[in-house]
Parts: structure tokens; sequence; C-alpha cells
């Protein structure tokens, strides 16, 4: 993005240069703007992952609030499989295409012949060179297993469950019974991470609410403020009135987070079963995959256990 | 060819027959002439020897290098490397090309950030080949030769522990014995070669089993550099810490497979560092 430098967003729509219309870019000989990396820019690639941001005021005492004046969150970036790939646009032998079956990105490792303009240009640096093979590689996307029905499978190890792989249909035509749709087009909770850069990535991100406004919109755009204000309603009207009592839209959003991860099939359409709070995963010929419950049961003890005579620490 | 240092496209020359070079021509927009002639050698030629002192005996014609801005990747007007001596000898069944040029950095590893040096020739078999990496109906040949397939020649294979000295990793899928893990002799299990994918489909430029540090390439137009299915080229490069000296050989009749001279007419050959 500093390659990019200043640029303007006119209210939602993003008004500046994308890395491929940059005229000043560092580098003539690449038809994209992009940042060559160092060597050492790899050495820890996990320096200050854990590492909060913000400033914790104590002078006067200090009082828990929202947001929180520390945060942190985790965001795990794969290829985002761009429709418009600054990597295949780099490459001047064409070694990188996109399958027309399914839009993912790779990179042929019998033609690629090291050049590296593609990971210059590719502006979430997901392109890699492997200094064995000394060509470029990157996520397949787990595509052997996209082909037969399943979620890649970092999609499928999440240890959070908090990944949903899927087909999205053209902004213009959406489905509101197809997941990704649902999140992305029709509610619009989930959104690309630095869509500046003009590429349209494929992986979209539901945004942590207790992070301030002006980060969020620095990494998703200013889709930003929707996105935390509609996820943040959902959950505090599920949290005062009771699941059973949101409405059907409500108990979408909260029924596709419970659903994430709850199958290695993808999920072409989903359905709430609103007398039993349960949503209901489809694949693509309409065979049910997976029927999960939307809350969980809850069980409370007592806080003094009579039995051991201790009081315990967690009732819940 | 993205190379920082290097500086593309720099001879053009006819090849007549009987390997009497007539007429060379440095650079397309530059208009500079040379004459060169192939020497005969009787008997055996130099054909991985740059330190021969047969080559000694050989005339050699400084060539400037002219940048190459006809198509990505170009090469920005201000090459570092401005001009190259060649020599080039035959013997009736070889032809052997010698090209110096002055670099004092040795650069024959390759890091995520660093390039190797190389160079090349390029031979224009086919009428209307043209200068610059062929046409759709006129193919070339092209011999590279790479600074770091040749450190893996001479000395191991530069896997990791070459390149880090300190790195250390331990266990790693379907490897044969202890880390430090080297390749291929450790990782030769197709199990183990399907996690480098480049070798595995059998890109030449990712095995890590060299037997010469030249590629033998064709090209039918730009963005269409292909590793030909016959490696007709040999060589061998070397750097005395202030120039690299490196020959280019190949046996003027190698077989049917090869891409032939052509009907003996002019060819024209570009040279590239």
């Amino acid at each position: 993005m500093e390659t990019l430098g200043e640029q303007k967003w006119e209210a939602k729509r993003y008004a500046g240069k994308t890395v491929f219309e940059l005229e000043d870019r560092p580098n003539k000989e690449n038809p994209v703007a992009g940042y060559f990396p160092e060597d050492l820019d790899y050495a820890h690639p996990n320096l200050g992952e854990d590492e909060v941001s913000g400033v914790l005021e104590t002078e006067g005492g200090y009082f828990p609030t929202i947001p929180k004046p520390l945060w942190m969150f985790y965001l795990p970036r794969i290829c985002n499989h761009c429709t418009y790939p600054a990597c295949l646009a780099a490459c001047p032998r064409r070694a990188i295409y996109k399958r027309e079956e399914d839009e993912i990105v790779l990179v042929d490792q019998a033609r690629c012949r090291g050049y590296r303009y593609c990971i210059e240009a590719c502006p979430y640096k997901k392109v890699f060179f492997n200094l064995m093979t000394r060509v470029a590689e990157k996520c397949i996307a787990c595509f052997p297993l996209i082909e037969n029905g399943k979620i890649p499978r970092c999609f499928e190890t999440c240890i959070g469950k908090i990944r949903i792989a899927g087909f999205i249909s053209k902004p213009d035509s959406p489905n509101p019974e197809n997941p990704i749709d649902y999140l992305v087009l029709v509610i619009k909770v989930a959104l690309p991470l630095f869509p500046q850069s003009g590429t349209e990535p494929n992986i979209y991100y539901i945004p942590p609410i207790n992070v301030p406004l002006n980060f969020l919109r620095m990494m998703f755009g200013p889709g930003a403020d929707n996105a935390v204000k509609t996820y943040r309603a959902v959950m505090e009207k599920a949290r005062q009135n009771g699941l059973e009592n949101l409405d059907d839209e409500d108990l979408k959003l909260i029924g596709l987070v419970t659903l994430a991860n709850s199958t290695n099939r993808i999920v072409h359409r989903f359905r709430i079963i609103r007398e039993t709070l349960e949503i209901v995963g489809y694949d693509e010929h309409g065979g049910g995959l997976v029927k999960v419950p939307i809350s969980e049961p809850k069980h409370v003890r007592e806080f003094y256990d009579q039995r051991l005579k201790v009081y315990r620490h967690n009732i819940t | 060819m993205r190379m920082d240092k290097l500086v593309l496209v720099l001879a053009t020359f006819a090849l007549a027959a009987g390997l009497y070079v007539s007429n060379i021509q440095i650079g397309v927009t530059l208009g500079q002439e040379l004459g060169l002639t192939a020497k005969y050698v009787d008997g055996q030629l130099p054909i991985t020897s740059p330190d021969s002192t047969i080559w000694g005996e050989v005339e050699a014609k400084e060539v400037e290098l002219g940048p190459q801005l006809t198509a990505a990747p170009w090469i920005h007007p201000k090459p570092s490397i401005r001009s190259l001596r060649v020599r080039v000898i035959h013997n009736g069944t070889w032809v052997s090309f010698l090209l110096e040029w002055n670099d004092a950095t040795k650069d024959d590893k390759m890091l995520t950030d660093t390039f190797r040096d190389s160079a090349a020739v390029m031979l224009a078999l086919q009428p209307g080949a043209g200068q610059c990496m062929g046409t759709p109906t006129a193919e070339v040949v092209i011999a590279h030769w790479k600074a770091d397939w040749q450190r893996d020649v001479n000395e191991v294979f530069t896997d990791i522990s070459e390149l880090y000295p300190n790195f250390w990793s331990d266990w790693y899928p379907f490897a044969v014995g202890d880390p430090p893990y080297t390749l291929p002799n450790l990782m030769n299990l197709s199990t183990a070669k399907e996690y480098f994918a480049g070798w595995y489909v059998g890109n030449p430029l990712s095995t890590p089993l060299k037997l010469t540090p030249v590629e033998t390439l064709v090209a039918h137009g730009w963005g269409t550099l292909t590793t030909y299915a016959f490696q007709s080229f040999i060589g061998r490069g070397i750097h005395d810490g202030a120039k690299w000296s490196v020959v280019i050989s190949r046996p003027i009749s190698p077989g049917q497979a090869d891409p032939p001279w052509g009907d003996g007419g002019p060819v024209e050959v570009v040279s590239a560092v």
C-alpha cells in the first residue's frame, strides 16, 4: 500500500489508482506496481504477530472500555486467488494461469523460470521463491480437494472453526441461500483485504468488531463500518433477546458462523430451521451435508459444591 | 530474464557455412559492425575449458552491449555490463564460443532478492527468425549458461544449508536419513519429491542433478522460451575475481533430434549477458 501512495475513496467507491494503473511504480520493468521483498523480509515472518496495538492510558486508573485501548487480532492470510491476479499480469512467461472451472490461480511449475516478477507484483506477498527449486510457488487452494467437492485443508483444520469455503455468484445476481453470497454480497459483513489493490481478492474477512474502525477501514475499506455495525447488532440482539426471538435474517448470520467447519464438504446452500434452531448445509445437488444446532446447550452448576464443600471457579 | 546486472542482446552476426563469421552487427540500434572469424583448430577443442591456452591464439572481438527494450522484461538503458569479448573456434565437428566480461562480483547463489550471473548465445537457425527470440514461424535456439548451475556442477547442489549455514530444519516429510537433509540423495523418494513441485514435474531449473551449466532452449517469439528436449550445448564458466570467462560449445551436427544448423546458408547469432 505504500507503493500505491495516497489515493482516494469517494464514499464507498474507490477512486484511486490500482496496482495495475500506477505509472510511477518502483520497477518500470514490471507492468504491475509492487514491492520486491528483500531476503531478510522472510527471516522472521511471525515477528510481532502476538503484539498488541494501541496505548494503555494508566494515569488516573484503568477502566475497561469498548473498544478496548489495547487490541490485536490474527489475520490468516493465504493466496486470495484474485479475480484479476497481479502475479498473472506480471509474469512475462505466462506461467501463471487462472483455471476456468474454479478460478484458482496456479503457477505452472514446469513453465516458471524464477524471474520473480510475480513476487514483486502480488500486493499480498503470497507468491514465494522456493530457494531449492528456484522457481515461484504459491497456495494452490488444494484444488484436488475442491475438484472433489471438499474444502481446502487449511479451512478444514482451522482450530477456530471460522472458515467457510465456497463459490461466489456475480455481484449483481447473488443467491441468498448460498453461504458465501449471503455473507459477502447480501449482508456484506465479509470484506476483501486491501480492496484498493484492484485485484479483487477472493478471500473475505468478517472484521473483528472490537478493533478501532479507522484501522479496519484501512484494511478492509469503507465497508468495514457497515460490517461491524451489522455483526455487532445481531450479536447484541441475540444476547439480549435470545436466539429464539431473532428474526430469520439475524439467525442466518449466527447460523452460518456456527456452520463453518462443521463439514469438510463445500456447502452450496443453507437453510435455517427456526423450530429447532438448526442450520442445514446442502451440496451442489441439493443433498444434505450437515445439520448443526445454532444454539449450544447451556448448563449452569451451583456456585457452591455441597459434596466437596468448595466454591467452583467456573459454573457454566 | 530479470537480471539486475545483466544486459540482454549484444551481437548479431552471420555465420556462414564453414563457420566463417563474416558480418557482426553489435546491437540492433548501435549499427556497429565487426568481422569475426571462427578459427579452425585442428584436434580437440577446449569445449569446457575457458582457461585453455588455445583461446590465447584466437583473436577476441570486443562487442558492445545494447539494452533489450523490445519486450518485458526489458533492461533499463543503463546496463552494468557494457561490453563482452567473444572468441569462436571450430574443428569441423564442434564449435565453441568463449564469452568474457568484466565483473568483480561472482553471483552464483540465488536468494529471494538476488539474481545469478548468466550468459547466452542465440542461434537463429531458420531464415526470418530475427534477432530477438524468434517469431511464431521461425524459432531460435538458445544456449544459456548459468552461474548457479555452474556452482551446482562444480561443488554441490546449493541447497538451504549452503545458502544459510546456520539454518536448521527438523523433521521433513518422506526424507531419508537424518537432518540436515540434502538434495538430491536424501529426498529422492517420489513422495519426498512431491514437495519440490518444480523438480517433480521435471523443470530443469529445479532439478538438483545438473549435468552441465548450459541449458539448451528454443523460442518462437517473446514469452515462449522453452527448454529443448535435446540438450546439445555444454560449457563451463570460471570467475577469476575480476571477470567471467564462459565457454559454450555444441557439436555442429549432433543428430537429427537437435535443431540442425540449417541449409548451410547464413545464420544469425545473438549473444546476451
